[in-house]
């Protein structure tokens, strides 16, 4: 499978820019469909949503992605870019939306659900979305270590070398 | 080397704009945010990682680092703690900054009695508007800010 990365054009750049993936053949990107699975929740994980919405905002407008506003745990914490925003307590837990933090100016916002376990390993709804970062997060370490993925650092944004593509 | 470029079928991703989110969340979102920032900037000025202030400050390094998550609900009394913890003030009352502007101008600056005048300073301090200087003489008096 291939997967594109693209820009989050309604999330125009201020301090970070934002980026999704979309998996050929699917009808959406990651971000587009985790939005449009939460819209569809019930009135508690809805107003969760709202306020990562919000989150998400203000990360973009005003304070950047650093590093201290996004989680880890066990899973992700020896990983180099994957990482999650936790928000709200809807019964049990609250939603969870995975992203690679590239830089404090290069977000990729991913997918991701409500918690139901304490344990990632043991959430029906979370653990597909955790696995399919995690999975990116190899491909990116090693394009980036192998000069494949930049960042342009006047325009602040990922640049690729043509012939890279990401085959899941 | 090619620059990945914004989704050609925008329609397709949410507008965050579009969904207003309450704005009491925003706010409290937005100050949360900004305390968790500068914590995170005076550890670093002080060259200290998350587990010594967490030491220093009886917690766990899980916990401060949900502290430091931007989502926080501070109290006053987790505010103390860190503060003593780190030795340093994390946020200032108005009064704060009325006693320090003073002290920091007249060792730095002149000025013309005369003139309203609007001065920028650096650090914590925040922009003050000088509106009274009658009376002034080195720092034996307050002098008045907005």
């Amino acid at each position: 499978m291939v997967a594109e990365i693209i820009e989050i054009s309604t999330l125009a750049y201020n301090k970070t820019r934002f980026y999704t993936i979309k998996v050929e053949g699917r009808r959406s990107s990651e971000f587009s469909d985790f939005n449009h699975r939460m819209q569809m929740q019930q009135e508690t994980v809805k107003a969760d949503w709202k306020s990562l919405q919000g989150f998400l905002r203000l990360i973009k407008e005003k304070h950047g992605a650093q590093s201290t506003y996004f989680d880890n745990d066990r899973s992700t914490e020896k990983l180099p870019y994957c990482c999650f925003i936790e928000m709200g307590k809807s019964d049990p837990h609250g939603i969870r939306i995975y992203c690679l933090r590239i830089s404090d100016t290069i977000l990729l916002v991913l997918n991701g659900d409500q918690r139901t376990e304490l344990h990632i390993e043991d959430c029906p709804n979370c653990y597909t979305h955790f696995e399919f970062a995690k999975k990116l997060d190899g491909i990116f370490d090693q394009a980036i270590r192998e000069g494949k993925i930049r960042i342009d650092v006047e325009t602040k944004t990922l640049i690729k070398r043509e012939d890279f593509q990401i085959l899941l | 080397m090619t620059k990945y470029v914004a989704n050609s079928s925008p329609e397709e991703m949410p507008d965050l704009s579009a969904n207003p989110v309450d704005r009491e969340e925003i706010i409290f979102m937005d100050k949360s945010m900004g305390i968790a920032h500068h914590i995170y900037e005076l550890m670093k000025d002080l060259g200290l990682k998350q587990k010594d202030l967490a030491e220093r400050m009886g917690k766990s390094e899980a916990e401060l680092s949900k502290w430091l998550n931007g989502r926080h609900n501070f109290t006053i009394r987790s505010l103390a703690k860190l503060e003593a913890a780190l030795g340093l003030a994390v946020i200032e009352t108005p009064k704060d900054a009325f006693y320090h502007v003073p002290v920091t101008l007249c060792k730095t600056m002149e000025f013309d009695p005369k003139e309203e005048t609007e001065y920028e300073f650096s650090g914590r301090v925040q922009p003050a508007k000088v509106i009274e200087m009658a009376g002034y003489q080195g720092c034996e008096r307050q002098t008045a800010f907005l």
